[in-house]
């Protein structure tokens, strides 16, 4: 395909028309962000009255079309090749700007995965299409634009991004950040099968090989049932240990904020927030964590929040359930404490859903 | 690409041994998305950066971390691109470069052709500091400000016109409910935290024989 588009050949809209999620497989399974995807895209397809398509790329991954279909897709572009095999963006973005310039769907939804994000980037590059990055909500508005809304630079407050000439109107959403519908087994979809005329020399990069590193289930923060989360109300690194007593006590996992992050107190893959992992467990205890919106972005769809922190004003208790206002340095060990009386300190039941 | 301030962050990088600079800066630049970014980027170093080898670039800037830039400037230059960059090696000879590409499960060791451009992680290095010497050293190393009609290229693709994706709007979040504080009392407050700990079963009261 040619580098050289043109900046004007996509300025008409009204000639591009549906609602598209890229799926995301990986060993043979879609991408839970995937699936999460298709319900905000049965919305937004819904609100501008045009059809959910989802694409999806690989080699013998056909039979993954039934799942769509339940999660909502009426359609869905299925491009297999051997060289599709695993992600290269050189082999993707071929094929889905390939499609987006024959197909022209208005919108393009995609995980914000490590993958979701280079693809998108690089499809958006070839197709001269307008891409935000990592955004909470999708909205329509009146004119049927799609709104696409992040938390700003400053974290303070929230940008609302349009894509207003151009099409398609590109977006990358994080895991975890919507939840999943109830699927519809059974329902059927549409099936449109993609030649895809890709050779050796299309993928400049190659894979020669590929590891996964093994997390242990307790390091997986975003299946996580209970996250005791800690901040900078910490003071040190070595307070943490008050974090982790309560987690125990929980059986829950420790997770910490930006700042703590940054500091080296905790690893990256415990970030919670907007540029770590967005999570929405049963229980979420924010310990010293004030609350920024890069912070409560990634935690405020928990279901029950309690705050515990020595400033009355923090915005942490804008969105907490619950809040303790006080010295966490008393409260936490009180509250170990309490729960080992209570519990007899024996260790507790696991946490049904 | 920026506006003149940012010739201290490029006084940093001849601080830290680059030989020279090049600023692209005019205000028809301004409020450019990622793409229009990446395009101006793009014209610059096709004019002035003759034969490279290779570019790096940020996996992301701290302002509004897309982590899109760098990616589009590859395409737009028409080269191979590896993001997400932990590890890197250079066979100069094979004209190739080896990398350890990380994804959500692990990562990748990848190869690719130059001229390439990579994107690096975090984990790449640690950057070294500008020392006195390259500091002083850098006052005399070029700097070139090149204007959008010194750049040429296609004008429509710069600043907020060649941006395809505008911010229509900022605001604050909607108020929620405040939460219920419990007892300022920290004994109390203990005490009903497990209470509710209790009731959302979360943790389960012994039984009393």
């Amino acid at each position: 395909m040619s580098r050289t588009t043109t900046a004007n050949s996509n300025q008409d809209p009204s000639t591009y028309r549906g609602v598209w999620i890229w799926v995301e497989v990986r060993n043979g399974k879609i991408k839970d962000v995937s699936l999460e995807l298709l319900g905000t895209g049965r919305k937004i397809a819904d609100a501008v009255g045009e059809p959910l398509e989802a694409v999806l790329m690989g080699y013998e991954v056909e039979l993954l079309v039934g799942e769509l279909a339940a999660y909502g897709a009426e359609k869905v572009y299925v491009a297999e090749h051997p060289l599709l095999k695993n992600f290269a963006s050189d082999g993707y973005a071929h094929v889905l700007e390939y499609l987006v310039k024959t197909k022209k769907p208005s919108v393009v939804l995609l995980g914000a995965t490590f993958n979701g994000r280079e693809l998108a980037s690089a499809v958006a590059a070839r197709t001269n299409a307008g891409l935000a990055a990592d955004c909470i909500t999708l909205d329509v508005n009146n004119e049927r634009q799609l709104v696409q809304i992040r938390p700003d630079f400053g974290g303070k407050s929230l940008s609302a991004i349009l894509t207003p000439r151009v099409r398609p109107q590109m977006t990358t959403v994080r895991p975890g950040v919507i939840k999943k519908s109830e699927p519809n087994w059974g329902a059927k979809c549409a099936v449109e099968k993609i030649e895809s005329k890709l050779s050796e020399e299309d993928i400049r990069v190659k894979i020669l090989e590929t590891v996964e590193e093994n997390r242990s289930q307790s390091e997986n923060i975003e299946n996580a049932e209970v996250i005791v989360s800690g901040g900078l109300g910490l003071k040190t690194q070595e307070n943490l240990n008050l974090i982790e007593n309560l987690a125990l006590a929980l059986k829950g996992t420790v997770g910490g904020s930006l700042a703590i992050v940054e500091r080296g107190w905790l690893p990256s893959m415990r970030q919670i927030g907007q540029s770590g992992k967005t999570v929405s467990p049963k229980l979420y205890v924010a310990v010293g964590i004030s609350g920024a919106l890069q912070h409560t972005v990634g935690m405020e769809n928990s279901d029950l929040i309690i705050a515990i922190n020595s400033n009355p004003n923090a915005p942490i208790f804008k969105v907490a359930t619950y809040g303790i206002v006080g010295d966490l340095f008393q409260i936490v060990p009180l509250i170990i404490k309490k729960i080992e009386e209570v519990t007899g300190g024996q260790l507790t039941a696991p946490v049904a859903r | 690409m920026g506006p003149p301030q940012a010739k201290a962050a490029i006084e940093e990088c001849l601080a830290m041994g680059a030989d020279d600079g090049i600023i692209l800066s005019d205000r028809a630049f301004a409020a450019a998305d990622t793409l229009a970014t990446a395009y101006a980027l793009a014209e610059g170093i096709k004019k002035h950066c003759g034969d490279f080898d290779l570019i790096f670039c940020g996996q992301k800037a701290i302002d509004a971390e897309t982590g899109q830039v760098g990616i589009q400037v590859a395409e737009l230059l028409d080269i191979p691109h590896i993001a997400y960059v932990a590890s890197l090696e250079i066979d100069a000879e094979n004209r190739q470069v080896r990398a350890k590409r990380l994804d959500d499960e692990g990562y990748s060791i990848v190869v690719g052709n130059i001229p390439i451009l990579l994107t690096a992680s975090k984990f790449l290095n640690e950057p070294r500091l500008p020392t006195l010497r390259g500091m002083i050293s850098a006052k005399r190393k070029p700097i070139r400000i090149i204007t959008a009609n010194e750049l040429g290229g296609d004008q429509s693709r710069y600043g907020l016109k060649g941006s395809p994706t505008i911010v229509s709007r900022v605001f604050t979040p909607p108020q929620r409910n405040e939460a219920k504080i419990l007892s300022k009392d920290p004994e109390k407050a203990a005490e009903e935290f497990v209470n509710i700990l209790i009731e959302m079963k979360i943790i389960t009261k012994k039984q009393s024989n």
